[in-house]
């Protein structure tokens, strides 16, 4: 005997409006573990670069080849302070609102907009004065590959931080439901670190 | 964060979402898990055709020691494109798009995936893939074979380009679907239902997830770091600007390695569910089977470089691997004598899909023995690059993953449709495909243990009295897949009503009527046992409990 | 003083500034529990790591070196 089947009801399970709190956490839920691996996944397109980069200069008899400079370590220093701080300035956002202080998160959002867009600025101004080119030599072709693919992800935090504030002025988000900024903040810490490893691989190491 | 389980979707008046109402939102832009799978198996099931018909081409070429069919040139195209199609449009959609997407979700008892609409956008990265890698036919076709060995393949027009941008995009959707399905796995298990009480296809397809989310990604860098080398005249794989071909092997096979078993762990699944099934049989060593495949994915990323041992790795890279590829041999082995096991001694019946699982389980096991045999690093260097590797890679992936797959597809067939398929069609397909398969394919080992390398239009006619067999045999076997189309339209057009549970079995897909309702379950079950308790009541909590477990076919 | 001093000095202040509200974030955070929480403090910990990075190259310890054999 086959279980009887008959058609259901029309509810949504989507829809952030209708959703009680206990429906609303349990979807956050299930995004907060997919956008987990989403991450991951994404550390490993960066982990399999920095193979890459690890495995060019072990085929390198000097590393920077000669003729090809470093990046200005001390410039790189400063700009990667200022990515550093934008993940402290975004963590505060994020507690603000959790707290209810809407007016410190617009504001802490604004200055990790504003510090992310400085890197961006400083990203800008060392590929312009590096003595390396992409296509020129093996140290190029990693340090410009690896950055340009951070650089991509810090411009789309950029807009995701842009997006989040516009939509929490427009009410979007409260101290119990704001997945879309907890996922935004987590993202942007994501892509400090990743520069934790590349600062390291490209400036100091 | 708090739950670890979902509590709300399971209530009976919550389904996922709710019916579609329009043709395109129900066949079209669907985001039922059901529909979804459908759409993979037919866009999936064309490009093996496809993939299917540049073969035949090459086993035409090769009628004849200097056959002028095709030039060198297309001929290098035709086996690319065969291999490209096969692997990453055909079996790796086929095996988790299509069969992980239907069966799983109905598996752990969910109403559909965690993400349905990301669903629905994975399947949709598909068909612009497809699109992209044929029109590369048009711009200079990338001719360098499946792996694109650079400087080769960089050597070529700008079809590489596109060859590139259509793998890149298929892999996007392969990651979403192993984020969505891992997510499912994790959270939307029916109550009760712990991790050793999954089904073995759920393992298998959590397991594959898992790979997918590593491998995918680092395969993407691969070929990402081919596309700025053409485009843009990077210097990784340039040894005149200090870098190295051997860096592109490292990179593609650290995914492609892995990507063998995305393509066999699901097959392994399959098989777990149909042999308890046919053998009416609590399978043998279910925690075995389902630790061994968590350790061959472990294993799998430790293996890489057993395809380079001709590329002047030096000792101490290429003992270690390998001993870790002979290592693989082991759990392999454990799965196999526990299938074995499960058949000793048991009332066997033999319809179609057990059939075919018989087929894969002899083929497969030729294969793997192949496989230690080209492990072992004097041998590989014999042998790299002859059509034994040829025909070892096609007893793994045409004997297993394919047999396997033809297997599920007679098991799940009337639960997808509704209807019967007919078991006299099926089982002269079966032995057909077994016979021609093995007179295709047992040969190449032959004239590759005599030194006929493969990716070559032209031979040595010493060769031709086999390879004429060889091309008769694969015609054959070709015009042996006609039968499974006649099966199919007969099936859909007269075959008889399946009912909910044809075979007798016991997980939970066929414990709902067949066709299952868009929302599957009314009330999500509750799940006391592993399934596979052959003899026993149903470890269901009532309706599903009641369900007939007596083979009606 | 040249821009290097300047880098420098800002580079070393600004580690020590940042890595400070790292901790202090860190010391909250770390008798709270929750998988999003867990992932955060990985996050922090690396930030404080970073911090370290740069302190070192703006007190001249690390970085100098244009040109490394090995
Ligand atoms: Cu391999």
């Amino acid at each position: 005997m086959a279980v009887q089947t008959e058609a259901l009801g029309h509810g949504h399970g989507y829809g952030h409006e209708a959703m009680t709190q206990e429906e609303y956490v349990e979807q956050r839920d299930l995004r907060f573990l997919g956008f987990l691996l989403f991450l991951f996944t994404d550390s490993i397109f960066f982990t399999a670069y920095i193979f890459a980069a690890l495995y060019l200069r072990s085929a390198a008899p000097v590393w920077p080849p000669v003729g090809v400079e470093r990046p200005d370590v001390n410039l790189g220093a400063v700009n990667a302070i200022i990515l550093f701080g934008s993940g402290i300035t975004a963590h505060y956002a994020m507690h603000r609102l959790k707290e209810s202080r809407f007016i410190g998160y617009v504001w802490f959002t604004i200055v990790t907009i504003i510090l992310g867009s400085l890197f961006l600025g400083g990203q800008a101004y060392e590929y312009a004065h590096i003595h390396a080119t992409w296509s020129g030599s093996t140290f190029g072709a990693a340090f410009f590959t690896l950055t340009g693919l951070h650089g991509f992800h810090v411009l789309v935090g950029v807009v995701y931080l842009i997006v989040t504030l516009l939509q929490s002025v427009a009410g979007k988000y409260t101290p119990e439901r704001h997945f879309g900024l907890t996922a935004a903040t987590l993202y942007w810490h994501f892509v400090d670190v990743i520069w934790v490893v590349l600062f390291f691989l490209f400036y100091i190491y | 964060m708090s739950t670890d389980t979902i509590e709300i979707l399971r209530r009976a008046d919550k389904p996922i979402h709710p019916a579609p109402e329009s043709f395109i939102k129900k066949y079209i832009f669907s985001v039922d898990h059901k529909v979804v799978g459908i759409q993979y198996f037919i866009v999936s099931g064309l490009m093996i055709l496809l993939s299917g018909l540049f073969a035949e081409a090459i086993r035409v070429q090769l009628t004849g020691p200097h056959n002028t069919f095709l030039t060198p040139q297309q001929f290098d195209e035709a086996f690319t494109f065969h291999g490209t199609l096969m692997v990453w449009f055909g079996a790796i959609p086929l095996v988790t798009g299509a069969f992980g997407n239907f069966v799983m979700p109905l598996q752990i008892g969910a109403r559909d995936v965690a993400f349905p609409w990301l669903n629905m956008f994975s399947f949709w990265t598909f068909p612009p893939a497809v699109l992209i890698l044929l029109s590369s036919l048009a711009f200079g076709a990338p001719n360098a074979g499946w792996t694109e060995y650079p400087p080769v393949s960089l050597q070529a027009g700008v079809g590489i380009v596109f060859w590139t941008t259509a793998v890149f995009t298929v892999g996007i959707g392969a990651t979403l679907t192993a984020l969505n399905f891992l997510t499912t796995v994790i959270k939307m298990r029916a109550p009760g239902m712990t991790f050793t009480r999954m089904p073995l296809f759920v393992w298998a397809s959590a397991v594959t997830a898992v790979l997918s989310l590593v491998a995918t990604t680092a395969l993407a860098s691969a070929l990402g770091s081919l596309f700025l080398s053409h485009v843009f005249n990077v210097p990784f794989y340039d040894p005149t600007r200090g870098g190295t071909v051997v860096l592109f092997q490292h990179m593609f096979w650290f995914y492609s390695h892995p990507a063998v078993y995305i393509l066999i762990i699901p097959v392994f699944g399959i098989v777990s569910e149909i042999i308890p099934t046919f053998a009416r049989k609590p399978i043998f060593g279910y925690k075995l089977i389902a630790y061994s495949t968590v350790s061959i994915a472990l294993l799998s990323f430790m293996v890489w470089a057993h395809h380079m041992f001709t590329s002047g790795l030096g000792p101490w890279v290429t003992m270690p691997f390998m001993i870790l590829s002979m290592l693989i041999a082991v759990p392999t082995g454990i799965k196999i004598f526990s299938w074995t096991a499960t058949l000793f001694g048991s009332n066997l019946r033999l319809t179609t899909a057990m059939l075919f699982v018989l087929g894969f389980l002899s083929t497969f096991t030729i294969g793997g023995i192949t496989g230690v045999m080209l492990a072992s690093v004097p041998v590989d260097w014999h042998e790299h690059a002859t059509y034994f590797l040829v025909a070892h890679i096609h007893y793994v992936l045409f004997g297993g993953t394919l047999m396997g797959v033809l297997g599920g597809i007679y098991y799940w067939w009337p639960k997808v449709t509704g209807r019967l398929m007919s078991e006299k069609l099926g089982k002269w397909h079966f032995w057909l495909t077994f016979i021609f398969f093995n007179a295709t394919f047992l040969p190449m080992h032959f004239v590759g243990l005599l030194g006929m390398p493969r990716r070559v239009a032209y031979y040595d006619p010493a060769f031709h009295g086999l390879n004429l067999f060889i091309s008769i045999s694969a015609f054959l076997l070709a015009g042996a897949f006609l039968l499974l189309f006649a099966n199919a339209f007969w099936s859909l057009k007269k075959g008889p009503a399946a009912g909910p549970n044809p075979w007798g079995a016991r997980t939970l897909e066929w414990m709902i009527s067949s066709p299952p309702p868009h929302y599957n379950f009314k009330e999500i079950p509750e799940v006391y046992a592993t399934p596979y308790g052959y003899g026993e009541p149903l470890p269901y909590s009532a309706p599903y409990d009641q369900v007939s477990t007596t083979p009606t076919y | 003083m040249d821009t290097a001093y300047i880098a420098d000095t800002i580079g070393a202040i600004g580690a020590i500034v940042v890595g400070f509200f790292a901790i202090r974030f860190l010391r909250k955070e770390w008798k709270l529990k929750g998988a999003d929480i867990g992932v955060t403090k990985v996050m922090l910990t690396l930030l404080v790591i970073g911090c370290v990075e740069a302190l070192l190259v703006g007190l001249r310890i690390v970085g100098q070196t244009p040109l490394s054999t090995h």
